[in-house]
């Protein structure tokens, strides 16, 4: 019993201290693909420090809510984190408290209570960010659900494990039309809710074309680090849900020894690292759409997931 | 083992052939439209090298050469040559429908043509029957946005679109012999030279290919 704990506590850990890691990554791979010599990939841990060692300033006719965001943005993906298989493919201590719907709505109350901070403060910005990620969540949102229809539907559950283990157990249900579509529609909806390229450019500080950066515009000091941690964390949880259940199932943890946890941690940074090179890739030929394009692009994301539920009677 | 490992591919294969026809469906620029094309015709000749197994019929090495060599090479060096500059303008192009209801439309295609193809084959999931479903959807898809389309460059694309399904479907059903492949395959060609040949002689002519804005008569013009 306490194993499985010490476990749980070792795959939050790793996901908190390893998730700014990947963010540099991410980023010296982009901006060397685009010929630049880009940050160091500490960079992000840098970024963190230096704010949490800074003044917070914070607006007069802000309330609770402005105090409170930034740490409920900061523990969702945590939580999160307790729900799915990080590093090994049996249920840990928390596994059944949900599903990958459960998942999803933790996420979404940290960038509910996000949105409500941006416009406390009562700046322009803020309302503009927080009514333009409204949006994206709006349209995000009814793909996630058909996503998760589809996968239950495919492997008759929504429990994450389970799933992981369903995609391992047979190499034709894994390589079936369904699953194809469902990784499509899951990338999609993971460049819209992270502010990748095609919907928001994550670098640009453009005030009129920015989505994502404007909400944190009014946040200063300890809450900037935890916003901007809790988004690394955001990211990283979405990308193992993708690769550890939904891409490649294979090389978790099977059995509790120290050895095979090991390799499963030197796995998942491979698998990651792998994700993220291809993610830049995607990135950087891509151009970001305008604002009025972004439904027509999550339009194809939904037209994918619900394909692959009317594919998935066909392929038994 | 061997088998099971090609009906894998083989989904593979075919979900992405699904997921083009609806990215090209939607793209709003030409040269952008003219690549999933060649991503889509590359997928049709992987899905025959697959079905070469799957069927035990070598002839159909035939369609993957001419898929190869007319769609991937030819088409498009055909295009760029003689329109260049039409391919690489960056204009937006513009639908009759807008896309929210033609992605509605093109989920609607999806459901009926398998609905359509279930009765026909039933649900054993076999190599045949996935593809004749998708490829039947890929051509109505086709179809669909050939008539959707309001520049002649894409609808020129939408028809090769009809003619990938097409294919993908004929060769996962029948056994047809190697020269009505080819013959088909030659076919394709003829029609985008010809087509290519008009819309050179539409773009001297009024020096447009926005094929949605000739709704008068020119003659009706000058007077």
């Amino acid at each position: 019993m306490s194993a499985y704990i010490v476990l749980n506590l070792l795959q939050v850990t790793m996901v908190v201290s390893v998730s700014p890691l990947l963010k540099g990554i991410l980023t010296r791979i982009e901006e060397r693909l685009q010929a630049k010599r880009g940050p160091s990939i500490w960079q992000p841990y840098y970024d963190l420090f230096k704010l949490f060692h800074k003044d917070e300033v914070v607006s007069r006719d802000a309330s609770w809510i402005f105090r409170l965001a930034p740490y409920v943005y900061f523990i969702c993906p945590i939580l999160v984190t307790l729900l799915i298989p990080v590093l090994t493919d049996y249920p840990l201590f928390m596994a059944f408290m949900g599903d990958m719907v459960a998942a999803g709505f933790i996420l979404t109350i940290g960038a509910f209570f996000l949105s409500l901070a941006a416009m406390d403060a009562g700046t322009a910005y803020g309302f503009m960010g927080s009514s333009r990620t409204r949006m994206v969540s709006t349209l995000v949102e009814p793909i996630f659900i058909i996503v998760f229809f589809s996968v239950s539907f495919a492997a008759n559950s929504t429990i994450p494990y389970v799933v992981q283990a369903h995609w391992v157990s047979s190499v034709n249900s894994f390589f079936s039309p369904t699953h194809i579509l469902i990784i499509a529609a899951f990338v999609m909806i993971i460049l819209a809710e992270t502010g990748r390229i095609p919907v928001d450019n994550p670098s640009g500080h453009f005030e009129l074309a920015m989505i994502d950066e404007s909400k944190t515009l009014e946040f200063s000091g300890s809450s900037l680090a935890l916003v901007k941690w809790g988004g690394h964390m955001k990211f990283m949880v979405l990308s193992i849900v993708l690769l550890n259940v939904l891409v490649t199932p294979w090389g978790l943890a099977t059995h509790l020894n120290p050895l095979s946890i090991i390799a499963a941690i030197v796995l998942i940074f491979i698998k990651l690292t792998i994700f993220v090179a291809l993610l830049a890739l995607i990135e950087t030929s891509l151009a970001k759409l305008r604002l009025f394009r972004i439904p027509e692009f999550l339009g194809v994301a939904f037209v994918t997931a619900v394909v692959a539920m009317i594919v998935q009677p066909f392929h038994l | 083992m061997m088998q099971q490992v090609l009906s894998s591919m083989n989904s593979l294969v075919g979900a992405l052939f699904l997921l083009s026809a609806v990215v090209m469906m939607t793209t709003r620029q030409t040269q952008n439209v003219l690549r999933l094309f060649v991503v889509q015709s590359v997928l049709l000749a992987a899905s025959a090298f697959i079905l070469i197994w799957v069927r035990h019929s070598a002839e159909l090495i035939v369609v993957v050469l001419i898929t190869i060599t007319f769609k991937t090479v030819i088409i498009p060096l055909v295009l760029n040559r003689s329109l260049g500059r039409e391919v690489r303008r960056r204009r937006e192009l513009e639908f009759v429908v807008n896309t929210p209801v033609s992605l509605l439309i093109a989920l609607g295609i999806t459901a009926l043509s398998y609905f359509f193809v279930e009765p026909l084959v039933g649900t054993s999931g076999t190599a045949v029957s996935e593809n004749l479903a998708m490829g039947l959807d890929v051509l109505l898809i086709g179809v669909y946005t050939l008539t959707v389309r309001r520049e002649a460059m894409p609808q020129i694309l939408a028809l090769m679109m009809i003619d990938n399904g097409a294919f993908y479907t004929g060769i996962a059903i029948t056994r047809a012999s190697a020269l009505i492949e080819l013959a088909a395959g030659l076919e394709g060609i003829m029609v985008i030279v010809v087509v290519v040949l008009l819309t050179r002689a539409l773009v001297q002519q009024v020096g447009t290919t926005e094929t949605g804005a000739l709704t008068t008569l020119k003659e009706g013009e000058s007077k």
